[in-house]
Formats: structure tokens, sequence, C-alpha cells
């Protein structure tokens, strides 16, 4: 078995929304396409998505919102990785995220934002060129 | 430094020894002042995570500092991992002094990454002195977290089996302490019985316990802690065969990873037809592993 580096991934879903069918579908995905994934579930925080993706060295931070209250969670980890001086972590969206909104996160640094419909393997070949480049 | 930046650091040293690069811990393993590390093992969902997050909530009330080790399995597939432990140990998030690390085994045997051992040092560096380490789900013969583990607590649920099972050669002859967990769920006691003919004092004196909690609705959970305190002399007593055996594990498993890094790097079919011709595998092997060196 391979123990060579592996790009590693949080799979977070911040906020009350319940729906974990598409992060569940992705983090189980992501492993399948050989990174390493930590799933941490519904009902997180921003704060506690920063300090784990902190504790854990991923090199990316896929949030998760169907609830509409993506605006608010997206600043707000964006704001606390500023805070505390993180910046080798990629973060990347998906959801239910209105186009027009989709810019305003990506003037927040939000790497990229992902609808539904998406082909999971436009998700993996993104992230791959990405994390490589850093 | 801020606590944040502390962390940080932490966690590059992780992934550091994660990725293989070697990491010196000669004059920790030679000093008198040992890490306390806790083993959980035992079939997936058991409730290892969840037994966990109940002690480290405990210690951390009592201002010690606990690592969380918790390994989880690796594709043999893909080589991606799910790491998944952490939504078991959701109260811990907001603690400064607890540190969770989710790992994949890498495919490993025993379900524990090569480099448990050298991230059990790295945290006792940092001042985290209370470390668990959880394996992934694993069954009867994974006896692999007692080379790494002060005292190995074996987590299983009612219903596993008869006292055959118990009499059995593997993970039974190094438990300390079982836990059956979701007592709520079921009759343990029949379970129990069958667990007790396993029992047999060891070399240093400790009985192993039997113990039936719920973790999840906090029940017996101070029976459990009573249970690791009454251990603790006896993991005084055993502590220079604990750093051999750890020093053992680390020897196996580097050798294991330059072994695996090797022939994964390695094509089979040139392997095979280098075999195929001189007729030796031994003689295979032995140019391969020169070559890994």
């Amino acid at each position: 078995m391979s123990p060579t580096k592996r790009i590693k991934v949080l799979i977070a879903k911040p906020g009350l929304d319940g729906h974990d069918r598409g992060a569940k579908v992705l983090a189980r995905s992501l492993m399948e396409a050989g990174f390493d994934v930590i799933y941490t579930g519904i009902r997180q925080t921003p704060e506690k998505i920063v300090k784990t993706a902190i504790q854990e060295d991923v090199d990316v931070i896929g949030l998760s919102v169907l609830s509409g209250a993506h605006m608010y969670h997206f600043k707000e980890v964006m704001r606390l990785l500023k805070k505390y001086g993180i910046k080798d972590k990629l973060v990347i969206g998906g959801g239910i995220i209105p186009e027009s909104d989709k810019k305003k996160l990506e003037k927040l640094g939000v790497a990229a934002v992902f609808g539904p419909g998406t082909d999971i393997k436009e998700i993996v070949d993104f992230i791959k060129n990405r994390v490589r480049a850093n | 430094m801020r606590k944040i930046d502390q962390t940080y650091q932490i966690s590059k040293l992780l992934t550091r020894i994660e990725n293989g690069e070697e990491f010196d811990v000669s004059e920790l393993l030679v000093s008198d002042r040992q890490p306390f590390v806790m083993g959980l093992t035992g079939p997936p969902g058991t409730g290892k995570s969840t037994i966990i997050s109940k002690l480290a909530k405990r210690l951390s009330e009592q201002k010690k500092k606990v690592a969380i080790i918790a390994n989880d399995p690796t594709s043999k597939l893909s080589k991606g991992s799910l790491l998944g432990d952490r939504i078991r140990m959701d109260e811990l998030w907001n603690l400064d002094n607890v540190y969770i690390r989710s790992v994949p085994s890498r495919g490993r045997k025993g379900g524990l990454n090569y480099f448990v051992v050298e991230m059990i040092y790295a945290f006792y560096m940092f001042g985290y002195s209370y470390i668990f380490v959880e394996t992934t789900g694993v069954g009867q013969d994974e006896v692999e977290i007692a080379d790494v583990a002060d005292l190995v607590i074996n987590v299983s649920v009612p219903y596993l089996g008869d006292e055959v099972q118990s009499i059995k050669a593997g993970l039974n002859e190094v438990t300390d302490i079982y836990v059956i967990n979701k007592i709520d769920l079921g009759n343990y006691e029949i379970y129990a019985k069958y667990l007790y003919l396993a029992i047999k004092k060891n070399k240093w004196g400790w009985e192993p316990k039997i113990v039936g909690v719920s973790a999840l609705k906090e029940k017996n959970l101070d029976e459990l802690i009573k249970l690791i305190e009454d251990y603790r002399p006896f993991y005084r007593k055993k502590l220079k065969e604990t750093v051999l055996r750890r020093f053992s594990f680390m020897v196996a498993s580097r050798l294991e990873y330059i072994v695996d890094s090797k022939i994964e790097q390695t094509s089979m079919e040139s392997l095979m037809a280098d075999y195929i011709k001189n007729k030796s595998l031994n003689e295979t092997i032995k140019k391969l592993i020169s070559d890994a060196l």
C-alpha cells in the first residue's frame, strides 16, 4: 500500500442545515479518488471548522451549505483563517448557492463553488490542480 | 506564542512524520518521564471514539493535556481514506488542552499507521502526557496496539460470541481492560461471563478487568475511570518493557515503510522476470532491499 503523501481534504457542513447526502457522497468519492478525507458531519460552526482544519493540517476545506446561510458561514470561515494567519488552505464550497453569490464568495477568497449536477471528476481535477500548484 | 500557532506547529510536524520524514525520538525514549498511552481497540462501531471522547473530556477538566491519535482504514483500491472519528468527539472541539488527529492506517496490519509511536512522542514533546491511540475497527488478531500503549482497552458490545472466542489466542491475551459498551441495548452479563474465561493475571500482577458501560448515556463511566486509575501502578512496573516494545514497533514499521515504498515503485513484471531467471525468491528480495536502502 502506498505510504506516499496524499492530498488531505476536510468536508464539513456549517450551520443548522441537515442535508448531508451531498457532503457524504463527496467525502466517499474523494476517498475513491485517492484523497485523505476528514468528514466532520453536520452542525459545525466556522470556528470549529477552522480549528479542525488546523489540527488536521488539511490542504482543502470543503464546505457544504444548502440552507441559504452560505454568505454568513463562508465569510466567517474566511475571516477566521485570516485572523489565525492561515494561508495554506484552499477553500471550496458546494450546495444551493445562487450565481450572484458565487462571485461575492470568490471575492472573499473562496476558490470555487460547485452546484448541483457537478461532475465529481471536475471537483477532483480542480483540487488536484490547485493543491499541486501550491 | 498564541495557542493556535503552537497547534499549527504540532500539526505540521505530525504531517512530516506521517509522510515518512525521520523524527528523532532517541532522547525521549531513554527519558524517565514517559507519556501515559491508552490504546483503544475492538470491532468497528463498538464505541471506541465515543469512549475516548468521554474520557478525554474528564481528563481535560482535570487540566491535563490530552492528545488523540485516531486511526481509520485506508482504501486498498484508491489508497485514499475516509476519516470519521472526529464526529464522535464533537464535545472536545473547543477544549484548548485537547488535540485530535485523524490518521490513515495506510493498510498497515494492526490497524495502526506506520508512525504512531513517533506521533506519540511528538505530542509528548509538546506537553501532551495523556495520549489515546484508537485503532481502526479490528478483530481478534491485531495485537500491535499492545506494542504501542501502556494500557490496552478492548471495546466490545453485548452478544459478541461465546466462551470459545474468549479462550482463543490474540487480542484477549494482551487486553488490560474489557469494556462492554452499549449495555443499554442488551444483557451484557452473559457476555461478561464468557469474557471471564479469558481473564488471567499477567506477569506484572495485573488481573484484566471487565466493565459494562454506555458511553453515549454516560453510564458506569466512573467505574471505568476507577479501573484505569487502579491500573496506574502496574503500568509503571512494565514501563521499561513498554519503551522497548515501542522501539520495536518503530523499527518494524520503518522497515515495512521502506519495503512497501520500494514495492510500490517497482514494476512487478520485471521483478517476476528476475525471479523466473534466477529461481530464488530470497535472491530477488535481497536485491530489492539493498536497492531500497
